[in-house]
């Protein structure tokens, strides 16, 4: 992990100082831009700088120019560039080299030689950001005119390897007050999300090892130390990655720049469209509004609402890794959220919907809000609470199960699945 | 007079999350040091 | 995030928290791990995600236990002189003190997968540098005797010594020290900045003390349930000579019989020029003055199934890095495993009790006499 590295603490210590003694905000965002070709090229080589300039160049340049057809190419090989150095391999090899051998094997060796040796350092996150810019200036938002600022936003190292996914037009607003003046609240802040993130770190470090060491065991234990098993991978998840989230908004924060949350205490879920809101939030809102949406979101009918989730945590999943394990793993998620979408109504028609608590306006009635500020009875709040608990152990076993597969091949994690219900 | 204790009482919390954090990275510069896997040197 | 903390209470707190613990971590010590210390066992190395730090080193060769020795003897090199093979109660360099008696100090800072350059020498030269009479008893193998620092399992080591003083100057390998900080592999330049910052934050002797009186904090494969109970509360894990019986030879004999042979080197192979250079830049003359260099030979069991031209060939590579290393100022250099049987031995390399106590037996009167020579003994 690039942040826990002496490399890093040097690194760090030498750009917050250098942003510190210089006031000037042009001049900080010139270290910006530099901290951030420094880091790329540190962590990634010119193997990562490269590929992110020319696609940072290509996507500012489309922004600036303009209309639809331009916009759509720069999207196309944004889209193209990800699917390249990520999924290449996976198509090739794994899935026309499985369904078709003869085929495949022919086709890898004439691929194998044009891949790339690596891929560029945080490739999924700095598309992701470009496509959205883009899709946001084709429907008529301002582009950023100024390239600095672009480079700025494509090349911010605090997100650059794992997010979050930033908004342009939330960023550079940020950006200008940071760089106007980050005050020591800022500071202060930001240090504590840095300690919070390293101690979370710390946690997700040991679990990781006690996994690692455990899961070689797993059908020899009983059912409980499974369910335990499955607690402490879903555990690890939450506190590598958020503690991670934790430094990277620290670190921006403490140059005085708010960055997008990611987690709001997922685990606290109580339906899997709950848990979509929780977890890795950059990722989920980028989703449902560059893929969920524009395929039609929830406007054309339940059956399609279904495939359109299906389609989009497919994509989801397979963001996270070439792998079918994954794309499993986003399958059996839209499944949960489709299922989800079917339950709500019902649900919460027996749940003390606790916003109709709020007073109506009085051209309701006064009736209407008699009725309304009428306390709930012993009944009914006993009757919400099982229901919530109820939902939340549903929604933990059905995520926990999911992290199976997210980490673990589709058998094994099938059969690991099986055994959690069977000694 | 409550505004008084108001202030202490957060700047007592400060002074101690400024000390928790000092420990958290403090003992985190120790912990990058440590290798993430450990190697085995086989005997036999 | 509902608090929001007061930023002057806080950097206040947080200043004063790092230099609090900064400086207990510079006077932090393990008198337990001093005073019973016999070697740097399995549980108290890298292996198990415990890296001794140079100040723990200073703390065991200082040790007070007893009268003041007139002689320190530190013992440096790699597994087979930490007595890998030999249980904590029978290890050689407890023999080789018996037979020095009470005028000499024995210190066995060898580690496994170490070399005679990379931790060793480290308590050696803390010593020198104080002025102190110090005897190196470092072992080797048959061509090299220096570990490339930039590929050490204990670089870490190497680079806080150097960062506190510890070490003897040396201009080559200093040089080394600061060109790998920039230009060494990722691990080793992490390595070199980690005991830079270490060097004033004291965190690695102040996790280390907790790590080692109280509780350890980091999961390790190796101590696995255990890995959260304290450093001190794990013995030498060494066994007993009964125990190796049924371990012995369970190596692959081609496997082992090529790495035999790749350690012939003839007289005139270019490659003794690479690793006595490496040799003189890895050990200050200084140091050299006053070593004693042990070059290991494997085990007769498979030393005797080299053909005739073969074996002398293997036997000769070692009498000539033993010339070679005298060559360039070690003051002894011997071989003293040479007439040492298949019993002595419990695998390839490493040496069984009786091996020890035979090692122990041939170095102790050559100690005692490069004592006299050096004018440490009256």
């Amino acid at each position: 992990m690039i942040f826990l590295t002496y490399e890093f603490v040097g690194f760090a210590l030498v750009f917050f100082s250098l942003y510190y003694l210089i006031h000037n905000p042009t001049l900080r965002m010139a270290i910006l831009v530099i901290g951030g070709l420094v880091f790329q090229f540190h962590y990634g080589g010119w193997v990562s700088v490269v590929p992110v300039l020319v696609l940072a160049g290509v996507t500012f340049l489309a922004g600036r120019i303009g209309g639809r057809r331009m916009v759509t190419g720069a999207i196309a090989v944004c889209v193209f560039t990800l699917v390249f150095y990520k999924y290449t391999a996976f198509i090739v090899i794994d899935s026309i080299g499985t369904l078709l051998p003869d085929f495949g094997s022919a086709l890898r060796n004439t691929v194998q030689p044009a891949l790339p040796a690596a891929i560029p350092l945080g490739i999924s996150f700095f598309t992701f950001e470009f496509v959205h810019y883009l899709t946001d200036v084709r429907r008529g938002d301002r582009p950023i005119t100024r390239l600095r600022e672009f480079l700025t936003f494509a090349l911010f190292w605090p997100t650059m390897v794992a997010g979050p996914i930033k908004r342009y037009q939330q960023f550079l607003p940020a950006l200008h007050e940071g760089l106007a003046r980050p005050t020591a609240q800022d500071a202060t802040i930001g240090l504590m999300r840095i300690a919070i993130g390293l101690a979370k770190k710390w946690a997700a470090d040991n679990l990781t090892g006690w996994i690692d060491y455990i899961e070689p065991q797993f059908l020899l234990q009983d059912r409980t130390w499974r369910w335990v098993f499955v607690g402490a991978l879903a555990a690890r998840i939450l506190l590598d990655f958020s503690g991670y989230s934790d430094m990277a908004i620290g670190f921006a924060r403490m140059m005085g720049i708010a960055v997008p949350e990611n987690f709001n205490w997922p685990y606290l879920a109580r339906s899997p469209i709950e848990f979509w809101q929780r977890w890795h939030i950059s990722l989920s809102l980028w989703i449902r509004d560059y893929i969920y949406i524009p395929l039609g979101g929830s406007r054309l009918g339940l059956p399609r609402r279904v495939v359109n989730a299906l389609t989009a945590m497919v994509l989801c999943g397979l963001w996270h890794g070439a792998a079918w394990n994954f794309a499993v793993w986003g399958l059996y998620h839209g499944g949960g959220l489709a299922l989800a979408a079917l339950m709500q109504g019902g649900i919460s028609r027996l749940r003390i919907d606790r916003t109709k608590l709020v007073p109506q306006p009085a051209s309701v009635g006064a009736a209407a809000v008699r009725a309304v500020l009428t306390p709930p009875s012993l009944h009914a709040r006993l009757l919400t609470a099982v229901i919530d608990i109820v939902c939340w152990a549903g929604t933990m076993v059905f995520v926990g199960i999911g992290w199976l597969l997210f980490f673990y091949p589709l058998e094994k994690a099938a059969h690991m699945t099986v055994r959690l219900f069977i000694q | 007079m409550r505004f008084y204790f108001a202030n202490i009482g957060r700047w007592s919390l400060s002074l101690i999350a400024g000390l928790v954090t000092a420990l958290v990275m403090h003992y985190m510069l120790y912990k990058i040091g440590l290798p993430l896997k450990p190697f085995i040197y086989v005997v036999f | 995030m509902r608090f929001t903390p007061a930023p002057l209470p806080f950097v206040t707190g947080l200043l004063l928290g790092l230099l609090t613990l900064s400086w207990l971590g510079s006077v932090v010590e393990s008198t337990r791990l001093a005073e019973s210390f016999v070697r740097f066992h399995m549980w108290l190395n890298v292996e198990s995600g415990y890296f001794p730090t140079a100040r723990q080193i200073r703390a065991v060769v200082k040790r007070r236990i007893g009268p003041e020795p007139t002689v320190h003897v530190i013992v440096g090199g790699s597994s087979v002189e930490h007595g890998v093979g030999q249980h904590e109660s029978l290890i050689w360099t407890r023999f080789l003190q018996e037979h020095l008696g009470p005028e000499f100090r024995v210190t066995n800072l060898a580690q496994r997968a170490g070399s005679s350059t990379d931790f060793g020498n480290i308590g050696a030269e803390l010593l020198l540098h104080e002025g102190r009479p110090v005897i190196y008893v470092a072992g080797s193998n048959m061509t090299t005797f220096s570990m490339d620092i930039r590929y050490s399992f204990y670089r870490h080591a190497m680079f806080d010594a150097w960062h506190r003083g510890y070490l003897l100057p040396w201009p080559p390998r200093d040089q080394l020290m600061r060109d790998v900080a920039w230009r060494g592999p990722s691990a080793a330049r992490g390595a070199a900045l980690g005991s830079l910052l270490d060097a004033y934050l004291n965190f690695n002797d102040l996790w280390n003390f907790v790590g080692y009186e109280y509780a350890n904090s980091n999961w390790n494969r190796l101590l696995a349930e255990r890995s959260f109970d304290s450093r001190a509360s794990f013995p030498d894990p060494d066994y007993m000579p009964e125990q190796y019986a049924n371990l012995r030879y369970l190596s692959d004999m081609t496997q082992a019989m090529k790495i035999v042979k790749d350690q012939i080197l003839s007289p005139t192979d270019p490659r003794w020029q690479r690793t006595l250079a490496s040799t003189e830049q890895m050990t200050p003359p200084r140091l050299r003055a006053v070593t004693l260099a042990m070059i290991d030979l494997d085990s007769p069991y498979y030393v005797d199934r080299l053909d005739p031209i073969e074996r002398e060939a293997f036997v000769a590579t070692a009498y000539e890095h033993a010339r070679r290393l005298r060559e360039i100022g070690f003051r002894r250099a011997e071989v003293p495993a040479i007439d040492f049987t298949t019993d002595d031995y419990i695998d390839r390399t490493h040496l069984s009790v009786s091996g020890g106590q035979k090692l122990a037996a041939k170095i102790a009167p050559i100690v005692r006499t490069m004592a006299t020579e050096l004018g440490y003994l009256q």
